[in-house]
């Protein structure tokens, strides 16, 4: 097997990651463009991020998702991990068929269905929309990709690990927390964050899901957005997709077990 | 585990997953029998008591659905959709297959990162991703100066709000969908098999058509699959990216919704959506049940 | 086999059965286990004396069948309350925790107090020669050493019975062969009882007091080594542990403990010794071990053929040769002399005896 990769691939390689990221690149560059035309350069500088600070309407739904990201991850992760037990350990039941497809239901979907549907319980059992729906709604659709997460992690573990521990005297209560959830960490902690990640970046069953005061990030960006494109746009765009890479390289090392001193 | 934890787990799942996911649905399914009127909330219950009686009387009827097959802007929506994410889905196939290939054939030290790589964008807001592709495609973005200063064109091509800038822009946003699933059915591969299959005289593109590309074949269904069912249904390319012309249902059902307030016919145009997209969804879940039995 | 009423022993396995999906695993199994031997399950894979072993440890339930040790009866009690401990195939070690960590997990979860968990430990580990390991993670270790600390761990809660399910599998020859000898020398410091899982004849018969062979889900023979391969009981006891030569014949006579057997593939009458008595006429199989023969004629049973392979194993030369009818028997003939003397040459016609008493007539 050769070590290096040949033309074609390295080709391939470029031109993907290429089509991947300049777009991206180009946005963060320009939100550091001193004039207002994307497509031409003024120069330097950092006026957009400025302005970003006094804007109160943006900085406020920052704030509401990064906060509802955080709630709704924590729920999804108990939810998802839930759900992951149940198709790794529980064997078999009657109706774990439909049980697992149902488990699936919110990464097949339509973004604008999931919306419409849980929009929709929310009018039914009269509960006004607000924070508390939206934490719902987005724990809702970001459980299904924690227990995809978290399944294909508990699948491979070893089970003789976890019967050593029953047959060292654990009961299975002990086991499953001092022996199952240390081996499964890794995973927990990518799903909380992959969880995290999603909510922060969901528009439409925001739109949906959501009422008056509780207006997310990406909400405001599409209305801004529709109105005019401002560098404003690029300035918290760029300052997004930094705190997502952070997040996602955070995930990486904690999965690597480096940050929890696995190795 | 114990009976009892067993049991009480998967209550608590089922109760959950009946909460958010069955009961929501089949509420859709309950309104779109419905019809649209004023007031809080904007459609007829499913269930009505007539003066005087004590059993009630089932109040359905299928008109939305009705609507739904005479009106030619639903129909054309669904058959652009299901186009535009066919196309789309095809091109992704096209740039992610030779990508992921790469990916799976790269020295292993590289492929944290580069998987890394892959994943970022896919974890950063859809609408950013967008909003930055619709940079690139602008009249006076930069691809544009690239063609006209090539002197390929002498003006700038108006890419958005058409059918090409739309799928283009499915395929930028769906991209890593196809390089993730696909990457890790060409990863599983063992290089020995290619290794055996030149020892036994078959050249490189040979091995690639013969071995690779069969074997991938779940990865390749898994992807195309990822692709074309939320792409069907997506709203934020159309939306940001489509003129007044161009029809996906996604953004018609968020028309519908918001706009013209017709809850039930949302509704029936979601029912609708899920039952043209049941074969894949179907298809989708096999190969993740499949992995949920740990293959 | 042993009988159905049982003497009191330490373990007491009676008529155990489990079936997977309408096939019987282990079919109407009893077995006895004395306090303090080493009790092996001999047995192809798949025969089911892991399923068995399992069941001893708990992790899966007889569908018929009474498990009791020292008086108690195992059935009721989940793995984690029964005074059994597992060694397992694969070693199970914890991967979160030091070797220290994986010693002391069963001391823990009985609750013993910190500073006697810390003194068992130590001991433990210089029961096994790792005390420099203590702190050192799974993966940090060599295969051998992994084995080492999956025993110690196994042996920390001083329990009334040790289950080791191919302990020496995953070992290289010669690290299998020192192991073997530290295994007894621990086994004997402890005295503990110890009931191995085996698919492998040399290291049962190397480890253990006594041990049982096991075919689909029967006990086929019980005994010490020597006793199963001096006298197997069946042929499959005759060609599972060891090599044998099968003559199938005829019982011609029966007098006086020794049978005479007419055998076409050998080509003659054999004599064997056997007590007890068998009808004339009945159909056996006479087995010989190849170190049993030895070339030449003047031992009661004479065979004659050519020979076809030698081959040269360091301690014998293993002979293969063609008897008339076309059957082929091994011998192993002992390397006594560097010089190789006496060994016959591929091609040659050559005679090949053993007494009556160095074969065993096997009836099933």
């Amino acid at each position: 097997m050769s070590r290096r990769l040949g033309p074609f691939n390295m080709a391939a390689l470029a031109a993907g990651f290429a089509l991947l990221y300049l777009p991206i690149l180009s946005l963060v560059l320009y939100s550091f463009n001193d004039g207002r035309m994307v497509a031409v350069w003024s120069g330097w500088s950092l006026r957009w991020y400025r302005s970003l600070l006094d804007n109160r309407l943006l900085l406020d739904s920052a704030w509401v998702s990064l906060s509802v990201g955080a709630v709704s991850a924590t729920l999804a992760l108990v939810a998802g991990t839930a759900a992951a037990l149940v198709l790794a350990r529980a064997g078999r039941f009657l109706g774990r068929s439909a049980f697992a497809g149902l488990v699936y239901v919110p990464l097949v979907m339509p973004e604008v269905i999931i919306g419409i549907s849980l929009l929709l319980l929310f009018v039914q059992i009269d509960l006004d929309r607000g924070f508390f729906t939206l934490v719902l709604s987005h724990a809702a659709f970001s459980a299904a990709f924690v227990t995809v997460v978290v399944h294909s992690r508990l699948i491979a573990v070893d089970r003789s690990i976890e019967e050593a521990a029953l047959d060292l005297g654990a009961t299975p209560a002990r086991t499953f927390l001092l022996v199952t959830v240390p081996m499964i960490a890794p995973a927990l902690a990518a799903a909380w964050l992959l969880a995290f990640t999603l909510s922060l970046d969901d528009l439409v069953i925001a739109s949906f899901a959501t009422g008056p005061g509780a207006t997310t990030l990406p909400m405001r960006v599409y209305s801004q957005v529709r109105l005019g494109v401002t560098p404003e746009i690029n300035a918290i765009s760029t300052l997004f997709i930094a705190a997502v890479a952070g997040v996602v390289v955070v995930a990486s090392l904690v999965n690597k077990g480096l940050v929890l001193g696995r190795k | 585990m114990s009976r009892r934890a067993r049991v009480l787990l998967i209550a608590a799942s089922a109760t959950w997953l009946a909460l958010v996911v069955l009961a929501p649905f089949l509420i859709v399914l309950k309104i779109s029998l419905a019809q649209v009127v004023q007031g809080r909330p904007p459609y007829t219950p499913l269930l009505a008591w007539p003066e005087g009686s004590v059993l009630p009387s089932l109040q359905a009827s299928f008109a939305n659905y009705a609507l739904l097959f005479s009106d030619s802007l639903y129909l054309d929506s669904y058959l652009s959709s299901l186009r535009l994410a066919a196309l789309a889905t095809a091109v992704a196939l096209l740039i992610g297959l030779p990508m992921a290939h790469a990916m799976a054939r790269a020295p292993v030290g590289w492929r944290p990162a580069l998987l890394v790589l892959a994943v970022l964008p896919f974890w950063s807001s859809s609408l950013i991703r967008v909003y930055a592709w619709i940079g690139i495609l602008a009249e006076d973005g930069p691809f544009n100066s690239l063609l006209v200063s090539a002197g390929l064109i002498d003006r700038p091509l108006a890419i958005l709000n058409t059918d090409i800038g739309i799928v283009s822009g499915l395929v930028y946003s769906y991209l890593p969908f196809m390089v993730l699933p696909l990457y890790a059915s060409l990863e599983r591969i063992d290089p020995a098999l290619l290794e055996a299959a030149s020892d036994l005289g078959c050249r490189p593109a040979g091995a690639f058509f013969r071995i690779t590309l069969p074997l991938a074949l779940p990865g390749i269904l898994a992807g195309c699959l990822l692709v074309f069912i939320p792409a069907t249904g997506e709203f934020v390319v159309p939306d940001l990216m489509g003129g007044s012309d161009t029809l996906m249902i996604g953004k018609t059902l968020w028309t519908e919704f918001f706009n013209n307030r017709d809850w039930p016919l949302a509704g029936a145009a979601s029912v609708l959506l899920i039952l043209l997209l049941v074969g894949p969804i179907v298809a989708l879940e096999r190969q993740g049940l499949k992995r949920a039995e740990g293959r | 086999m042993a009988p159905p009423f049982l003497a009191p022993a330490y373990l007491a396995i009676e008529q155990v059965a489990k079936s997977f999906a309408g096939v019987a695993a282990v079919d109407e199994v009893s077995l006895s286990v004395e306090q303090g031997e080493i009790f092996a399950l001999l047995g192809p894979s798949g025969c089911g004396k892991s399923t068995l072993l399992r069941m001893i440890a708990g992790f899966e339930q007889p569908d018929r069948g009474l498990i009791v040790l020292d008086g108690e009866d195992l059935a009721a009690l989940p793995p984690y309350r029964r005074p059994v401990n597992m060694m397992f195939q694969s070693y199970a070690l914890f991967p979160h925790m030091s070797v220290a960590g994986n010693v002391a997990f069963g001391l823990k979860q009985d609750g013993m107090p910190a500073s006697e968990i810390a003194a068992r430990v130590t001991e433990m580990l210089r029961l096994v020669r790792l005390e420099a390991m203590a702190d050192r993670r799974p993966d940090q270790l060599s295969g051998g050493q992994r084995q080492r600390v999956a025993l110690a761990r196994a042996l920390a809660k001083r329990p009334k019975l040790v289950l080791l399910d191919e302990p020496l599998a995953a070992l290289d020859r010669k690290l299998r062969e020192e192991t073997q000898f530290e295994l007894l020398a621990i086994h004997r410091r402890l005295g503990a009882t110890f009931v191995i899982v085996t698919h492998d004849q040399d290291e049962a018969m190397t480890l253990a007091h006594r041990l049982a062979v096991i075919d689909r889900g029967r006990v086929v023979q019980v005994g010490a080594p020597r006793e199963v391969y001096e006298h197997p009981a069946t042929r499959f006891v005759a060609t599972f542990i060891g090599t044998a030569n099968l003559f199938d014949g005829v019982v011609t006579e029966c007098e006086g403990g020794v049978m005479r057997v007419r055998s076409d593939t050998a080509r003659s009458e054999l004599c064997v010794r056997h007590d007890g008595a068998i009808a004339q006429g009945a159909a056996v199989s006479v087995a010989v071990r190849p170190e049993k023969l030895t070339l030449g004629n003047e031992l009661g049973n004479t065979l004659t053929g050519q020979v076809e392979e030698l081959a040269f194993r360091g301690d014998a030369t293993l002979c293969r040769v063609r008897l008339e009818s076309g059957l082929p028997v091994t011998l192993s003939l002992p390397n006594r002399a560097r010089a190789g003397a006496g060994l016959p040459r591929s091609g040659d016609t050559t005679k090949l005896g053993f007494t009556a008493s160095d074969a065993v007539l096997l009836t099933s």
